[in-house]
């Protein structure tokens, strides 16, 4: 079981005399169960990708697959849950639950069964369904409505889950709400999260797939990427600021040994490494 | 990602024609739609033709876009044709196609009023192929500035116009995103009748009608944040009427009187 | 010369109910530095943001801008010119339909002569840095294009104080570090800035913190000892930026660093000088 994108390529308005390059060569592979981070500036083809990877835009090189079957847009239909940058803005029911249930309905579920999975979906993004329920979806808080329109993915029991910048614009109890839905949901599923932001998800991702202007600047565990943060200047990203501290503690002669994302064992390592002067 | 939107059909260029003065491209336009209803012989026509066949060299405009928004008519060019020139079993006639007969008089006629189609569609469209939208209201709102008299809030209906057209790309772009968004949640927009299909637009339509809500307010309170009082505004772009705009204007519209006049 | 909040309060109205936003508010903010609200959604910042010009009145206590009270409806022009706010979306404050005559808006509101507007124009797109795309059209402008078009459209106003409304939260690194230099060099410049935000990193070089929380002023003071509070800030919904904490631990271990550094550059600096 696994969604796999092979060597993909895709060029927007082929032909035509605006045509773009969006991504060449790119492969990223997740399985139920684990989350795989995609970094990337503005313009590095990540939500192109996400399209592709929900069976929204059809690639025009490379191999897509969803559990051993073709990926189209009829075999993602309900196994790919795509939630989209500013996801809340897509909110449109009278209620949560009407709103939450569009998805399950969609996929021709009973309105009964739509609801029950609506409240259920709700739950799991910790929005208390009895609470949130009936209100209106546009009275929310940034976090609330954001993790709402998570929950109206959720709701259809994808496989695979792919979202986009979903910490984006939020404060930070919202960032923590969203990053803990995210941590539940790949209990079950396997989980993309796009980013321009590192620092939000490499603690947890297994994997990392990072973009520059379409092509694949770093592919491997986020653990060799934290070992050596190297690929984020190649890829015009800034690395996180605690990784570049320790890169620049091993230019002083302070080398901290293995690279950590965590604070404390930071400054421990600085401190083991001889200190300061 | 950046995909462009197709926005009316301005071809951006440089020539005489895109840079005459809007309010004088439209008064041309006016002279010569009066024109094309005024006179009553192909004499006529013929000069208002070589008028346009100029104008679209000048404006470097391809021939093939200058003509293209006669496809649409294209309909109402052959059925103004038939309508005109066809009879069921005449006494005389031109050609015979079995019961049917092409009637020459009513041939001269069906032809006349196509080619005055033809030559208002291709004659009017030169105007929105050489001037952006943008400088098209702005003319508009400049010819409706003697109604401040009549206490027309005119440049508050300019202002109007530029907001809705400066919001047209964003708009478009959103319904995009919107559609994608809800297509990723199963949802179908060209599938069952045309209620069922009328229905599946409103997880579309609402969000975005919200979303445009919320945008006027926000809008609103950046405006008055900006001093905006819809009065005593100057601007930074005020075209003037060059000797040129004037001359052409004035050469125009004597061609159309006296071709008005004379034929 | 100061833009002063003086005891504020001010309350919404909800369905005839009174929502209470904000409660005896004060700080200033002088000319030449740099205030920031800090507060998580919800706290009442964006409401401060209205007050500052005017567009909300306080309930009680006074705004006022270089003496003028903002409730004096015959100075209002002048508030809302010593006054440019830049809102977060900076797609819902871009009025016109190309980049050169949205910066012109403001000015011809004031009724300035062409040549005026002109130079305006230019001075405060090259501040921005948007000189070339003056013809260009705002919705093909990047995020942080079209929030330092916002910047440049409160610049021509030759506004003293400026208010910014979350300017980089929703905007890309790229983006949101070319609007940070901006304001840094407004301040440079000698404007009064009052940074609205809700994340600290966005603020290490303020001169002077304000933290909101339930709707009163939780905190005012140096970034250098808020940063040294580390409870207040979860309290009130704030978040150490990682090399914050990452300094702060460095301190428990007894590292001679001053609070408030917050750069991996500025802690090596000061680690191994």
């Amino acid at each position: 079981m696994a969604l796999i994108l092979d060597n993909i390529g895709y060029t927007y308005a082929a032909g035509a005399a605006f045509s773009e390059r969006a991504l060449s060569g790119i492969s990223l592979a997740v399985e139920p169960g684990e989350l795989v981070l995609v970094l990337g500036a503005t313009g590095s083809g990540k939500s192109t990708l996400l399209r592709i990877g929900a069976g929204l835009l059809v690639a025009d090189s490379g191999v897509a697959e969803i559990d051993g079957a073709a990926l189209t847009r009829a075999s993602a239909r309900g196994a790919v849950g795509l939630v989209f940058q500013d996801a809340e803005s897509q909110l449109f029911a009278e209620s949560l639950i009407a709103d939450v249930a569009f998805g399950p309905r969609n996929l021709g579920a009973s309105v009964g069964e739509a609801a029950g999975r609506a409240r259920a979906a709700l739950a799991a993004v910790g929005l208390d369904p009895d609470v949130f329920g009936d209100r209106s979806p546009f009275g929310l808080s940034g976090g609330e409505a954001r993790r709402a329109a998570i929950a109206g993915v959720l709701a259809m029991s994808p496989r695979y889950v792919l979202l986009d910048e979903p910490t984006a614009g939020l404060d930070a109890r919202g960032r923590a709400s969203v990053r803990e839905v995210v941590r539940a949901t790949r209990k079950d599923a396997g989980v993309v999260v796009v980013s321009h932001a590192a620092e939000e998800f490499l603690g947890e991702a297994d994997r990392v797939l990072m973009l520059s202007k379409g092509g694949c600047a770093f592919a491997g565990t986020a653990a060799r990427l934290i070992a050596d943060p190297a690929p984020f200047a190649a890829a015009g990203l800034v690395a996180p600021d605690v990784l570049r501290f320790q890169l620049l503690a091993r230019g002083r002669e302070r080398d901290p040994g293995a690279f950590t994302l965590d604070p404390a064992q930071a400054a421990a390592n600085v401190r083991r490494a001889g200190g300061w002067a | 990602m950046s995909v462009p939107v197709p926005f009316g059909q301005y071809v951006p260029g440089d020539s005489p024609v895109h840079r005459l003065e809007p309010r004088v491209k439209l008064g041309l336009v006016a002279a010569y739609t009066a024109l094309l209803f005024t006179v009553h012989s192909w004499s006529g026509f013929a000069i208002a033709a070589t008028t346009v066949i100029i104008a679209i060299a000048a404006s470097r405009v391809p021939w093939r876009i200058a003509f293209r928004g006669l496809s649409p008519v294209a309909f109402l060019l052959v059925f103004t044709l038939a309508a005109n020139s066809l009879r069921w079993r005449p006494s005389v006639a031109l050609l015979r196609l079995g019961p049917l007969a092409v009637n020459g008089p009513g041939l001269a006629t069906g032809l006349f009023f196509v080619t005055r189609i033809v030559l208002l569609v291709v004659g009017t469209s030169l105007l929105t192929l050489t001037t952006s939208p943008v400088a098209l209201t702005d003319a508009l709102g400049r010819l409706m500035r003697p109604l401040v008299v009549v206490r027309v809030p005119v440049d508050d209906i300019a202002t109007m116009f530029s907001i809705a057209l400066r919001f047209i790309p964003t708009t478009a772009e959103e319904a995009e995103k919107l559609v994608v968004a809800q297509t990723a949640r199963g949802a179908v927009f060209d599938e069952g009748g045309p209620i069922r299909r009328a229905r599946a637009w409103i997880p579309v339509l609402v969000p975005l009608f919200v979303n445009l809500f919320r945008r006027a307010d926000a809008l609103a309170i950046a405006m008055e944040s900006r001093c905006y009082t819809g009065v005593g505004r100057t601007r930074l772009h005020d075209p003037r009427m060059r000797v040129t705009d004037w001359m052409t204007l004035a050469a125009g519209v004597t061609v159309a009187v006296a071709t008005a006049i004379l034929f | 010369m100061v833009l002063r909040f003086d005891e504020i309060a001010y309350s919404y109205h909800d369905g005839g109910l009174e929502v209470p936003a904000l409660e005896g508010v004060s700080f200033a903010v002088e000319p030449g530095r740099e205030v920031a609200v800090l507060g998580a959604n919800g706290s009442g910042k964006s409401t401060l943001a209205r007050l500052a010009n005017g567009i909300l009145l306080p309930k009680a206590g006074s705004v006022t801008v270089d003496g003028i009270d903002t409730r004096d409806e015959s100075r209002m022009r002048d508030v809302r010119q010593s006054i440019g706010v830049v809102f977060q979306h900076a797609d819902d404050q871009i009025v016109a339909t190309t980049v050169e005559d949205d910066v012109a808006f403001g000015p011809e509101n004031l009724g300035l002569p062409r040549a005026e507007l002109r130079s305006r124009v230019d001075e405060a797109l090259a501040a921005v840095g948007l000189t070339g795309l003056e013809r260009r059209e705002p919705h093909l402008l990047s995020g942080g294009q079209k929030q330092r078009l916002a910047i440049a459209g409160v610049l021509a106003m030759r506004s003293r104080y400026i208010v910014l409304d979350e300017p980089a939260s929703m905007l890309d690194p790229d983006g949101r570090s070319d609007v940070l230099a901006i304001v840094a060099a407004l301040r440079a410049a000698g404007h009064g800035i009052l940074h609205i935000t809700h994340d600290l990193a966005d603020v290490a070089d303020a001169d002077a913190v304000v933290v909101l929380h339930g709707r009163s002023v939780a905190f005012l003071g140096s970034v250098k000892e808020l940063f040294a509070r580390p409870k207040l800030l979860a309290r009130c919904g704030l978040e150490l930026p990682p090399i914050a904490r990452l300094a702060a631990e460095l301190r428990l271990l007894g590292a001679p660093l001053d609070a408030g550094v917050a750069s991996p550059e500025g802690l090596v600096e000061a680690l191994w000088p």
